[in-house]
């Protein structure tokens, strides 16, 4: 066996990350109001959003902040 | 000039000095003789084995010619050098070099320099004049080729001279060149070592020693990998890792896989998987996200293994 090379080869992005990569390219207010519908806990986005940074983080995503965007939330859309 | 006084010859004739010159030999000498080194059979290049110093006459700019004799005769050797016009006083170094062809030994063979003879041009004739003949015995020897399959002075057969000097891919580079020529110098191997090397250099060994080496398997992870943008905790996805051949044989690879993310990570292990040459191929692992798995970006990397 013989190691030949190693190399970072991409991501994955889950849940609320999953939700909101595309905001930067594709801004969709629908979104950031279902965000906010389902941190008050009125609809399932079938992930959790537990701070309000997330939100926060979704509207700097949208306004195409994205580095400020990846500071509030867990996400790393930033390098992708 | 001295005053001599008259005498008669044998026909009676009056015969008188009217002046006497000295005469002053050419004072060109050589001097340093010396055996360089052993010289291979079959040899790829020249190589010198013999030289000495060349001392140009105190007063005359003239120009030089060092023979030797060498006992037996050695077909690919030089034995007549030419120093080029040489200033009075000035010294120069003669080297004698060989490229010895396939004799067919079977064992190493002595040659004797027995004879060094240094003329000079005549600038008036061209014709070159004999100016001194130094008796010697100077004694260097055509080394016994190395083949791919006969024990060498240093290793077991030729073969495995060459894998010592090659890479992974069984070819010799610079680097193993360069390393057979300093453990020459430092005396771990035989000039006719050395030049089997030489004959190798830049090839593949096999070319010289059919079946000798076989390389190792080489790859690279490329660039098209098929990788989900996004996934659902819960669910399962396919990672496809691109492998690149980039070696020369056919090779069978795999990949480590790890997965990191928040307060997550994971190490996937792939099948093994053969790849042609050249070609480029996906090495898929299945990862199942547990249900549990927090929102994040979760980072892939990848370790090829042959």
């Amino acid at each position: 066996m013989e190691k030949l090379e190693e190399k970072r080869i991409g991501k994955v992005h889950t849940g609320f990350c999953s939700y909101v990569q595309d905001l930067p390219s594709r801004p969709n207010s629908e979104k950031l109001k279902d965000l906010i519908l389902a941190y008050c806990g009125i609809i399932d986005l079938g992930f959790e959003i537990p701070t309000k940074d997330y939100i926060k983080g979704a509207v700097e995503y949208y306004k195409g902040n994205v580095r400020k965007g990846d500071e509030l939330t867990p996400c790393a859309l930033g390098d992708s | 000039m001295s005053d001599r006084s008259n005498a008669k010859d044998e026909w009676d004739e009056l015969v008188g000095a009217i002046k006497e010159i000295r005469v002053t030999g050419v004072d060109a000498k050589i001097t340093d003789f010396a055996v360089v080194q052993n010289v291979p059979e079959a040899s790829s290049e020249h190589y010198p084995f013999y030289k000495c110093k060349v001392h140009a006459d105190s007063s005359l700019d003239l120009e030089y010619r060092v023979r030797i004799s060498i006992s037996p005769s050695l077909s690919g050797a030089e034995t007549t050098k030419t120093t080029g016009r040489m200033r009075h006083g000035t010294t120069k170094d003669i080297y004698f070099a060989a490229k010895p062809p396939d004799l067919g030994l079977t064992s190493d063979r002595t040659h004797t320099i027995t004879a060094v003879y240094l003329d000079a041009k005549d600038p008036r004739t061209g014709a070159w004049v004999n100016l001194r003949t130094y008796s010697r015995s100077d004694t260097f020897k055509v080394e016994k080729k190395v083949t791919c399959w006969e024990k060498t002075p240093h290793y077991a057969n030729g073969c495995e001279l060459l894998r010592h000097y090659a890479g992974d891919q069984c070819e010799i580079h610079d680097d193993g060149m360069f390393a057979a020529t300093r453990d020459y110098n430092n005396g771990n191997i035989t000039v006719a070592e050395v030049d089997f090397v030489a004959k190798a250099w830049g090839k593949d060994i096999n070319t010289i020693c059919a079946n000798c080496c076989t390389p190792a398997p080489k790859g690279r992870i490329c660039e098209e990998h098929d990788i989900p943008s996004s996934a659902k905790a819960g669910t399962s996805i396919n990672i496809g890792v691109c492998v690149e051949n980039t070696g020369k044989i056919k090779a069978n690879y795999w990949v480590d896989v790890r997965i990191s993310g928040p307060d997550y990570s994971t190490t996937l292990t792939s099948a093994k998987k053969s790849i042609d040459i050249g070609k480029k191929d996906k090495i898929y692992v299945r990862w199942d996200l547990p249900l549990n798995l927090k929102s994040g970006t979760y980072t892939i990397d990848a370790v090829l293994y042959a």
